[in-house]
């Protein structure tokens, strides 16, 4: 329980420090992050060792109180959250101005750590939580917390980006805070458990549908995506880095969930998923594909991506190929992190980020391109990635089921997400003659080493894939 | 008779909301979204929910009135944008059925409350005896805990977007010894709807938006700087509550083992020691965010 | 017509017209205004619920209390990232 107590309340109180504390607020929040870290390390040994539990916070059992639910899923979402954020915490340290001006540089530095702490205390709190009210009023803390982060830069198209975000962001909770009201008029009680008799009356459908609707606003999955690449593309790359790899996945999260919880009967609720995801899929490697600049590149790569974890959960079914979602949220959140983190790096070393402009004579490609190639590997789902990994059970499982169509759309938005990404990587691993015998190499920064680190962790995640894979076993369904 | 008083409002009500939101005058609007609110929690008390209608007239009318006034006027008036006939008319039946629908599936449902049996049930174990207290407290602390936070950020996210800070006009000769008697006033009535709280409507965010507004008055009449220590010192009390809460919630697990676990025999004390706490960090909280913090202020 | 009835209604009406008022402007703190009438309307909703014979349910009470005083504090942080924007078009 210790660790739960951690993960609950050390987010809080260091955010809270690292506000007060301006010139501690880095130190506080990278040691916040790793001990958070090493309670997540802790909580998945102990669900490894005794298996899934239930706690009613405050001693009060549900449906009065709120319960605490930790389970393979929740586990595994709560170690990708740690690392991602250890490894984004990494770069947010080191040196490299974070794409500010100098005058607006002390002040995105200062409040970075606030910020970031209390999206990590949020999202802690929204894994572990058994109940749809207690995650609505998480939901809200991410949704200031991830427009805070969105706004850092302190540009007027970062800030027009997170007004627009927070707009949708309230827009979605309000719809998902309708749907818990017509769920407590039509079954008593708003705990997670509901859910399968939700399916079963019109009403209950119809608060569903509210819930699911706010749910794919906050996840920017298509075509309530609209309010998302601005926001992930004008934001300082640590920003990006954390609101595309994990601020977007807790909405998919939930949707995991309701589906999980719904059974055979949210069959209707997972069409509409895959379908949605399809279409995400193809609009996100469109505009991917047509994208002028780098981080919107990356930025609509996301849109794809999350379509891609929508079909996932979409074409589950009530079976064991959800497992396969789980596994592409994961690689997804490493390599996107890595991806931002690279890009930002990239632009810092150029001072643009156009994608024509990145064929370049006089730059030997660095650590950051590096990083970059790698991430995208584990995007399009080549092995040993653990992005082929996920794509591998889906595919095997949908071959079994001969779902060839959707067999066919994976493969053709695969060759979508290949297509877009070699714009970036056939530019930026140019060596040879089109590089001058003089050229400088980047210099090397922390921010480099977050980019490599986060990219390796999606490649060895693919080769290590059995951990999550047997923590997942541990969700009872 | 009561249904007749009970229509009259839902057609006031109505109508302030439609007035607040087609008027382009904007402080006509504002005015009107306030009245509304009055309106709206009058309605409440009707429903049987009068805690949470000190709160919506308190916060949802006057201070969420007082920001927008704030705004209004910084953004000046509303630029005319001529928007056909046709999308006005779909949109309005779109927005209608879509209402409909919704109120339809409300009022034919047949859920029983689980929570009504299990609070009543359960009220002599929480230390209090007003149930939605017990609720916020106790039963679904961990909400509340959360809620706090996300006042919290909303402090941080006001202070890292740096908005200019608000100048007042120095009011009126008469603007002294009123505050005089309001502030004292005020100070007093927020301390009985906390101490209220824990038995009858009230507690510690109606008691906190109550400060909040003995703090305006304040602010407005200069008693109280806007820039340097005063700031600091509001800011270090407005994430105070956050930090008193989360320390109370682990203090707990520490003492009976559960998070959020208070000592059952000494709950009240507990709850009681964690709302004053909470009332002072509400009110900075909401006083700091109609000030909004400059973008200079030191760090 | 008992008042859950009525003010059920109320709440519809208030979503309705905050609905449309959200699809029919961009000026931001029209918009601000539409979302605040919004989430009255859906807190009216909840308490109508929440309204039965034996009294008031105290656990949807504490929601919409919740709600409130979330909302001000979103609410707070539109506007002051409308305000650093500055006017817009509607």
């Amino acid at each position: 329980m210790t660790e739960t107590l951690v993960l609950l309340s050390l987010p809080f109180l260091a955010a809270l420090a690292a506000a007060l504390h301006a010139r501690l607020s880095a130190p506080i929040g990278i040691g916040a992050t790793a001990l958070n870290a090493a309670a997540a390390v802790l909580i998945a040994g102990g669900v490894l060792r005794e298996g899934p539990a239930t706690t009613a916070i405050g001693g009060w059992s549900s449906p009065l109180g709120i319960p605490l639910v930790v389970d393979g899923l929740a586990v595994v979402m709560l170690l990708m959250t740690a690392f991602v954020g250890l490894g984004v915490a990494v770069h947010a340290m080191g040196r490299s101005p974070m794409d500010a001006g100098p005058a607006r540089l002390a002040q995105t530095r200062r409040w970075f750590w606030p910020l970031w702490l209390m999206t990590l205390g949020a999202m802690n709190a929204l894994f572990l939580s058994g109940d749809l009210f207690n995650l609505y009023v998480a939901f809200e803390i991410l949704g200031l917390t991830a427009v805070g982060l969105t706004a850092l830069s302190g540009s007027r198209s970062a800030t027009a980006a997170a007004f627009d975000y927070l707009i949708a962001g309230l827009v979605g909770s309000l719809m998902v805070l309708l749907g818990i009201a017509i769920a407590y008029a039509a079954v008593g009680q708003v705990d997670l458990d509901i859910i399968p008799s939700l399916v079963a009356t019109m009403q209950g459908r119809i608060a569903l549908a509210l819930i699911v609707a706010g749910l794919a606003i906050k996840g920017a999955l298509f075509p309530l995506h609209f309010w998302m690449p601005a926001a992930h593309s004008s934001a300082v790359p640590s920003a990006s880095a954390l609101l595309s790899a994990l601020v977007v996945k807790t909405a998919l999260y939930v949707l995991l969930r309701v589906s999980l919880e719904g059974g055979a009967d949210a069959a209707p609720l997972r069409a509409l998923l895959g379908a949605a995801g399809a279409g995400a899929m193809f609009w996100g490697g469109w505009n991917a594909l047509r994208a002028e600049r780098l981080k919107l590149l990356v930025a609509h790569s996301t849109v794809a991506q999350i379509g891609l974890i929508a079909v996932a959960i979409g074409v589950a079914g009530d079976g064991m190929l959800w497992k396969a979602a789980v596994l592409l949220i994961l690689s997804h959140a490493l390599a996107k992190a890595a991806m931002f983190l690279a890009a930002g790096r990239i632009a810092e070393e150029l001072g643009h980020d156009r994608i024509s402009g990145l064929n370049r004579e006089d730059l030997r490609p660095g650590a950051a391109e590096f990083a970059f190639a790698i991430a995208a590997i584990s995007l399009v789902g080549l092995p040993p990635t653990a992005g082929f990994i996920g794509k591998w059970i889906l595919m095997e499982g949908l071959i079994d089921d001969g779902a060839w169509l959707w067999v066919g759309l994976i493969l053709i938005g695969t060759v979508l997400s290949a297509a877009y990404l070699a714009r970036v990587v056939s530019r930026c691993l140019r060596g040879g003659p089109h590089v001058a015998p003089g050229a400088r190499r980047p210099e090397w920064r922390s921010g480099d080493a977050a980019a490599l680190g986060l990219a390796t962790g999606a490649l060895a995640l693919g080769l290590a894939s059995s951990i999550p894979v047997a923590l997942l076993e541990l969700t009872p369904a | 008779m009561t249904a007749v008083f009970d229509i009259l409002l839902a057609i006031g009500i109505l109508g302030c909301a439609a007035a607040a939101l087609a008027v382009r005058e904007r402080t006509a609007a504002i005015a009107a979204f306030m009245v509304a609110g009055l309106l709206v929690a009058l309605s409440w008390v009707r429903l049987g929910a009068p805690d949470v209608a000190l709160a919506e007239a308190a916060i949802g009318a006057g201070l969420t009135g007082a920001l927008l006034l704030r705004s209004a006027r910084r953004l000046g008036p509303v630029r005319p944008r001529s928007v056909g006939w046709p999308v006005l008319g779909s949109a309005a039946i779109l927005s209608a059925a879509l209402a409909a629908t919704l109120a339809w599936a409300v009022a034919s449902s047949r859920g029983i409350s689980s929570y009504q049996s299990l609070v009543a049930e359960r009220l002599s174990e929480s230390g209090v005896t007003n149930p939605v207290t017990a609720v916020l407290l106790n039963f679904r602390a961990w909400d509340t805990l959360l809620e706090i936070a996300v006042l919290s950020v909303a402090l941080m996210l006001v202070a890292s977007v740096g908005t200019a800070r608000i100048r007042f006009d120095r009011l009126g000769e008469m603007m002294l010894p009123c505050a005089r008697i309001v502030v004292p006033l005020l100070v007093l009535v927020s301390g009985h709807l906390l101490w209220l709280g824990s038995s009858d409507p009230g507690g510690a965010f109606q008691a906190g938006a109550v400060l909040a507004g003995a703090g305006l008055v304040l602010v407005m009449s200069g008693h109280v700087p806007t820039a340097g220590r005063a700031v600091d010192i509001a800011r270090v009390v407005g994430l105070s509550g956050l930090a008193i809460f989360v320390i109370a919630a682990s203090a707990a697990q520490v003492l009976t083992g559960g998070f959020l676990q208070f000592p059952p025999d000494v709950a009240k004390a507990w709850i009681i020691a964690i709302e004053a706490g909470l009332t002072l960090s509400i009110a900075a909280t909401l006083v700091l965010l109609f000030l909004g913090l400059s973008r200079h202020s030191r760090s | 017509m008992t008042p859950d009835l009525v003010y059920l209604a109320t709440g519809a009406g208030l979503g309705a017209l905050a609905l449309w008022r959200l699809t029919t402007s961009s000026d931001p703190l029209r918009r601000v205004l539409a979302l605040n009438v919004l989430a009255v309307g859906i807190a009216m909703i909840l308490l109508a619920a929440a309204h039965g014979p034996g009294g008031a349910d105290a656990v949807p009470q504490a929601f919409v209390l919740t709600g409130i005083v979330v909302l001000v504090a979103v609410t707070a942080a539109l506007l002051a990232l409308a305000e650093t924007l500055g006017p817009r078009g509607d």
